[in-house]
């Protein structure tokens, strides 16, 4: 991959809760090309960390801070964060 | 001339995060309008027994970034539906001790009813959509909770 071709794109991937334990870090800079959507994100780290793929079903999303379904397009340097279901309060 | 009650109070609406021992009284009296008459206060604390099952502790951790601003978003649309006036919401992270209070939601409104029915509303919703999560240690092992009717099912990824 040449980093000079405007093509490619880098995203900051969170971890939250038991996606944190099970990626076994906090935070990754996943690489792909553009376009891309959440659903080109989660492939991406589903097959580098296996173990987070099976939280896939209640995963949500958030795309800069943004709650975000699996078609939302995603772009250089967005904050793409791996959520699972919430449980505060 | 002495200040009254409401003028040494906060004015604002106020959403935090923190580490530190909650103090419900301290917090409730933030939200003291002079234009309100009531304000219902909920305080969240550790429960040690669920269903049978023995908490020793739980651990409590948040998407910082996402949580302050997903609060105020649930208080925007609260003001949308309710009679209130102000709203204060503090949850704490890290370590919690059994008994210890987890969250404080405080709400005032110039009659009680609205207040109750939006502070109800705001927890509710709170867990459901605000980014915290919840670690259970039990004597025999840990578990992280599950909220109930959190976004995932609507977004069905």
């Amino acid at each position: 991959m040449s980093k000079n071709n405007r093509d490619n794109i880098c995203v900051k991937v969170l971890f939250f809760g038991a996606a944190r334990e099970a990626a076994g870090t906090e935070e990754v800079d996943i690489f792909t090309t553009f376009p891309a959507t959440v659903q080109t994100v989660k492939d991406a780290v589903f097959s580098r960390y296996e173990k987070v793929s099976l939280f896939a079903r209640s995963l949500m999303i958030s795309v800069n801070r943004e709650y975000a379904a699996d078609e939302t397009a995603v772009n250089d340097l967005d904050e793409i964060a791996f959520l699972p279901p919430v449980s505060g309060g | 001339m002495a200040k009254t009650e409401f003028e040494t109070r906060s004015q604002t609406d106020f959403f935090e995060l923190t580490t530190k021992k909650l103090d419900v009284g301290a917090i409730m009296r933030r939200v003291v309008p002079a234009e309100c008459g009531a304000t219902v206060v909920l305080d969240g604390y550790v429960r040690q027994w669920t269903s049978g099952k023995e908490t020793l502790y739980l651990v409590y951790e948040a998407y910082e970034a996402m949580a302050l601003p997903e609060m105020k978003k649930l208080s925007a649309a609260a003001r949308e539906q309710f009679e209130i006036t102000h709203i204060g919401i503090v949850h704490r992270l890290g370590r919690l001790e059994i008994g210890e209070t987890s969250v404080v939601i405080a709400v005032a409104a110039p009659h009680r009813k609205a207040a109750f029915s939006a502070c109800e509303w705001l927890i509710m919703e709170l867990k459901r959509t605000v980014p915290i999560w919840k670690k259970e240690f039990y004597a025999d092992g840990s578990a992280w909770m599950k909220g109930e009717n959190t976004p995932a099912a609507e977004h069905g990824s």
